[in-house]
Order: structure tokens, then sequence, then C-alpha cells
């Protein structure tokens, strides 16, 4: 248990739709479903919110959303960019403007059709205004994120002496969660690494379908609170830090223009950022809720954490060092892999869950978690502690 | 030439005027020598702004190589079944472009440029240098 004052802001309530292949919703109808469920999750109601944030690339703008639910005065929203990467970033907007006194009852969320509307699986991600950083790639004919990044993976994968080979770890570990999540459409379903080599290529010899996240419609929604307006702790999680970082020469999943690229240098950023304010390492942490939009990241981020470097982090998570009853526990829902991709935020709510002992395969003690944003681009991240 | 994946960035007309005179256009500072691409307005070492701008003469090596195969989206403008390279120039730089020397890249095989279509866009296709 960690000391709380009044204005500590706390994750007070969590909500969100069925993730689906085909919503059949408009994505403000899918943010409307995710944050009603919150506010009830938290014993709220509209007339506590007084903050909106959410991704800048998401619809649904705060002003809109204000007029759809007929909210109260607002005095804090914003949209942060840069996607996936800035994740948690609507988090930290809504800590510092609790903290800050500025708001009391911040909801942050993400709702899109992202299977049955613009697929970025498919191009639907480049557009007119971040130009400027895809016509590198789009010109010579890579327009999907996965396309993108293979081609810094794979340098990154031949300079650990790793190749696609040694991939199937990370999916197998995904899937192990999956199976006994019953949000995910792996549930109760086995997989071996047999299968996975005989699945399709989506970027040869990188990534093959498993590597890649799920697509999927659906809406989150968190109400970050400030500690005396939440349940007094009931199912409430304490925000210890969270940063956002974007390295010197940063790229959107271009790490391939100079030497000194780490796994992700951006993730260090954010990462110094945590420890140097909480104090702690990644030994204290009980579980790592990690941004899976492809299985690479999984290695890389266990070599940013300081926890494997070059090709041991295959032998880490190929020895079980990402399950539950291993060193790390890393995204115990099956991840972005195995459960859905809500842009980071259903991973989220799998940390509540985990602190609330409601999840599909519970750590066993949970004290410390990390969660971060999507690596690869100026990313983001928090650090969750028990209250 | 407008291309559908040609973003109006000022900074990056130093490379692309260069492919309306068939040459591939980078950075070098006037200050302290290093070179750049993508073309920046400040240079990152030193914080100069004042640059020259090089033709580079298109040989390196394959840095990295992908080969995009699914979804089969049409190609052009997606690179389906094309390999495509980033190759480190021997000015020092990197630049990404498709690779037309067969079906076996190989990190840090010697390739060399010349610039062609593809789709919209002229990049740099590299073969094996003879």
């Amino acid at each position: 248990m960690t000391k709380v004052n009044d204005k500590t802001p706390v994750i007070a309530g969590y909500g969100h739709t069925e993730y689906s292949t085909k919503s059949g919703k408009l994505e403000r109808e899918l943010a409307i479903e995710a944050i009603t469920a919150a506010l009830a999750d938290a014993g709220m109601d509209l007339s506590d919110i007084d903050g909106l944030s959410t991704f800048g690339i998401d619809t649904n703008d705060p002003l809109m959303l204000s007029n759809e639910l007929g909210l109260g005065e607002l005095r804090w929203f914003s949209q942060t960019p840069y996607g996936g990467g800035q994740a948690c970033a609507p988090i930290q907007d809504a800590k510092l403007a609790i903290e800050a006194g500025v708001a009391n009852v911040v909801i942050v969320y993400r709702a899109a059709n992202l299977r049955s509307g613009n697929r970025y699986g498919r191009g639907d991600g480049v557009s007119s205004s971040d130009l400027q950083y895809f016509e590198w790639p789009a010109q010579s004919g890579l327009i999907t994120p996965g396309q993108m990044g293979a081609m810094w993976f794979h340098r990154y994968l031949h300079d650990r002496n790793l190749s696609n080979d040694d991939l199937g770890h990370v999916v197998l570990a995904s899937r192990r969660y999956a199976k006994r999540n019953p949000h995910s459409r792996f549930y109760e379903k086995d997989y071996s690494m047999q299968e996975y080599f005989a699945e399709p290529w989506v970027v040869e010899p990188v990534l093959r379908l498993p590597d890649c996240c799920l697509e999927n419609d659906g809406g989150v929604a968190l109400v970050i609170s400030r500690y005396d307006r939440s349940r007094d702790g009931n199912g409430s999680v304490g925000i210890a830090s969270a940063a956002r970082g974007m390295s010197k020469g940063a790229s959107i999943l271009q790490n391939y223009y100079s030497n000194d690229r780490a796994a992700f240098p951006d993730l260090g950023v954010v990462l110094r950022q945590l420890w140097q304010q909480t104090g702690l390492t990644a030994k204290h942490l009980d579980f790592a809720i990690l941004y899976d939009a492809f299985s690479p990241f999984i290695y890389m981020g266990l070599e940013e954490l300081g926890l494997a470097q070059g090709h041991e982090v295959r032998d880490f998570v190929g020895n079980g060092g990402i399950d539950i009853d291993g060193e790390l526990p890393i995204n115990p829902n099956g991840g972005q892999l195995g459960e859905a991709y809500i842009h980071g935020f259903n991973g989220m709510v799998e940390a509540v869950k985990q602190f609330r002992g409601s999840a599909s395969s519970q750590v066993a003690s949970v004290e410390h978690a990390l969660v971060t944003g999507g690596p690869g681009l100026p990313t983001s991240g928090m650090i969750l502690q028990a209250i | 030439m407008s291309s559908q994946f040609r973003s109006m960035s000022p900074t990056a007309k130093v490379y692309f005027d260069g492919l309306d005179m068939n040459e591939l256009r980078y950075q070098c500072c006037m200050d302290c020598s290093s070179v750049r691409h993508p073309p920046t307005t400040i240079c990152h070492k030193c914080g100069s702004g004042k640059y020259l701008v090089r033709a580079s003469a298109g040989k390196g090596a394959i840095y990295s190589w992908i080969i995009p195969r699914k979804p089969d989206m049409p190609c052009p403008p997606v690179a389906t079944n094309q390999v495509v390279v980033v190759v480190e120039l021997d000015e020092g730089i990197r630049i990404i472009g498709q690779y037309k020397g067969g079906t076996n890249p190989k990190f840090g095989q010697r390739v060399e440029a010349t610039l062609e279509n593809f789709g919209d866009n002229k990049i740099p296709m590299f073969r094996n240098m003879s």
C-alpha cells in the first residue's frame, strides 16, 4: 500500500465496448458506450467530468463529445500527437491537470473502427498531415506501419544474430495468455511453433501474420480522478508517474537513419523519467504492459528495460521469462497480438484488472506495473501503483 | 512533378529537386562536414544552418531489406513482392529504395543506384555492383 494524498491522480474506473471485427457502430457511439461504462464503474456520472483527453487522430474530439453527452464546464481538454506512441500521454495530461489543481475528473479515451473503418494494415493510416514523415518509405512502396517498421526490425534482428525464427517465442507467449482470456478470439485455443512457422508472410522475412497486432473495432475509456473524488481507493489504481519522450533524431518507425539507435531510444527517454520520478527500477515491476504492435517490440522492450541484452532476449522469452510465473509477466491479457488493438488502451484495462485481482491470468502480488505507449516513434509510459 | 506520397515540406525539396536533375542529393554541413539524410534545416552534430548540397555517386551496401507480401495490394503504389532496401551509401548517408538485383538480397551486398520510376515517384533502384 502506498500513501496517497487528496490530489493523487488515480484510475478510478474503466469501461470498454466489445472488441470486434465489425462493431456496426459509429466511432462516437463506441466512445459514448465506453465512457458511460467507465463512469458506472467509478461510481460517478456525467456531471463529475471536468476534463477530456484523447489522441489527435481520434475522431471523437472533446467539443463533439461535450455536445453529444451534454457535459458541464470543462477545464481541461487535449488531444495528443503521434497516435499510439502517445497512448499514455492523455493519462499524463490528466495527471498533470489534476496535480496542478486545474481539473478533478478527466476522462481519457480511444474509440475507433480500426477494422471495419480505416485499416492501418491497408495503408489507411498515411494521412496528408503526416506525409512529411511517411513520404520516404511511401514513395518506395511501403505504406503500412508493418511494412515501414519491418525494415528497421530486420536490421535490429540482424545486429543481434536473431531472425524471424526467433520471434515465434513472443507469439507463443501471447497465445498462452490469450488462451485464458475470454475477450480474446484465441480463447481456449492451443497454438504451436509448428503452426507459427506455417503462417503466411506479411513482410518477408521479418513479420508473419501473428507477428502483427490484431485489427479491430472498439472503444475504451478510463476515469482519471483525484483521489479524494474516487471511492476511497475502492478498485482505484494509483498513477505513480507518467512521461512522454522523443529522442534526438526520432522518426516514425524509421529508426535506420543513424547508428546510435539503441533498441528504443524514445522509450529510453520515457523510462529514465519514470525511474527518476519514482525511485523504482525494472526489477521492482510486478508486470508490464508493453505496447506490442509487432512481436519484435517485446524483444526491444526487454533490452530497453535492461532485463536482457542482444540475443539473450530470445532465451528470456523462450524460457518463460514473460509468462505468469516468469521474472516479468508481460501482457497477461495476450497483448495487442492476442487480445485486441485499441491503440494501447485495452492494455490499460488489463493493468487495472491486475490491480483489482480480476484478471484472466492473475499476477500473484501486484504493487507496481509499467504501461508503455507505442515505441519506435515519440512515445509515452506510466508506472501504476497499488493504493 | 506531383505525387500521391510527396509532402509539401520545403526542407525535403533539397532531395526532390535533385531527382528532377537525375541526382541523389544530400546535405553536407559547411561547418563540421557531417552529412545527413533526410534533409534538415540545422545540422544535428554542430547546430549550423549552413550546408552544401552534394550528389551521391549512388554506390553503397545494403543496410536492410524486406519484401512486402500481404495484403496483396496493387503494385505500384505498394511494393508488393518487391525487394525494398535501405542502402548505406559510400558518402555516409542511408537511403531507402528498391533492389533489382534478384530475389536473394544480402546484408552488406555492394550495390549501385539508378533513378527510375516506381509509379509516380522517381526512386533509387539498386543493382549489384559489377
